[in-house]
């Protein structure tokens, strides 16, 4: 509450109507309106818009960055995947079948191989759901 | 175009953007300040003047001014008070000053008092409007910004450039008046 007026009063009504009376005319200024908006425009077109430039600056970085960060998890993941694809399959074919112990076993001669062969032949033989 | 989500901000939010906001913010912020108070300042202009060109003219005027408050030509606004007790002075001042110019140019000499009410009056009003018209200017404004416009008398005196005292001896005075012309105990 104000405690100045207090001394001071005009009963409610009056104080009503006085209101309306002052709102009772109203001038329509479309021109003016335009006119200031276009001065706010202009006036405020000479500050420096350094908040929206840095966002700016800050939503290209971080896309370049998202994009590499997603980049670099793809070619990692491709990277793995045909890793662990290539591991037992010797031909490429994608698959790991009897037909990579063939392509080992035609490298046979060099010191190990057979183990190594009998150990592919023995990890077809799991992937197809078999025993060992 | 305005921008409705300022429209919710208080005038001391919508000033301090106009202050140091960005760019596009401070000019959103500026817009709704003037629509806010667009009414208002016309509301001055025609409580001393009945030129509706002059009401115009003391609207762009008024905001012009207002605009020039803010960077970079201006030095920023701190809101001590309500916004209309600096708008208020500005436009009654540039108000009076194109009714003095006007006279000037037309070589008329016609009191503040005997200008023509600019509003068409409502019957209902019509008595209370007579009784306006019988106060004195003074008495007649530090009535309108106290009961009308919602000012405290600390308030009016800023926007007067008189002191407390004298603002509320006319307001006491108008009161008074104002309650005998219309029979109001």
């Amino acid at each position: 509450m104000n405690p100045e007026p207090e001394t001071i009063e005009l009963p409610g009504d009056i104080v009503e109507r006085l209101e309306r009376l002052d709102k009772s005319v109203s001038v329509l200024t479309p021109a003016v309106d335009r006119q200031v908006r276009e001065a706010a425009a202009v006036h405020f077109a000479q500050r420096p818009d350094r908040v929206r430039s840095t966002s700016r600056r800050w939503a290209v970085v971080g896309t370049l960055a998202a994009s590499l960060v997603a980049g670099v998890f793809l070619v990692r993941m491709q990277t793995g995947m045909e890793a662990t694809m290539l591991a037992n399959d010797i031909d490429g074919s994608g698959v790991v079948d009897i037909l990579d112990a063939f392509t080992l076993a035609r490298t046979a001669g060099a010191p190990g191989s057979q183990a190594e062969v009998d150990a592919l032949i023995a990890n077809i033989v799991a992937l197809n759901g078999n025993p060992p | 175009m305005a921008n409705p989500r300022f429209d919710r901000l208080s005038d001391a939010k919508l000033v301090e953007l106009c202050n140091s906001g960005r760019r596009q913010d401070a000019v959103d912020a500026f817009d709704s300040l003037y629509r806010r108070h667009r009414d208002y300042v016309t509301r001055v202009a025609l409580r001393f003047s009945s030129d509706r060109e002059i009401a115009a003219d003391t609207l762009q005027e008024t905001f012009i001014y207002l605009l020039r408050k803010f960077p970079p030509s201006g030095e920023g606004l701190v809101l001590s008070a309500q916004l209309r007790s600096l708008l208020y002075p500005v436009a009654r001042n540039l108000t009076l000053t194109a009714v003095r110019r006007q006279r000037s140019d037309r070589d008329a000499d016609v009191e503040p008092d005997q200008l023509p009410d600019p509003r068409t009056i409502d019957p209902e009003y019509e008595n209370l409007a007579k009784a306006m018209a019988g106060l004195s200017d003074s008495h007649r404004e530090v009535l309108l910004l106290r009961f009308v416009d919602g000012m405290r008398l600390k308030e009016i005196a800023d926007a007067l450039d008189i002191p407390p005292g004298t603002v509320k001896s006319r307001l006491h005075f108008a009161v008074g008046a104002l309650r005998n012309r219309l029979g109001v105990e």
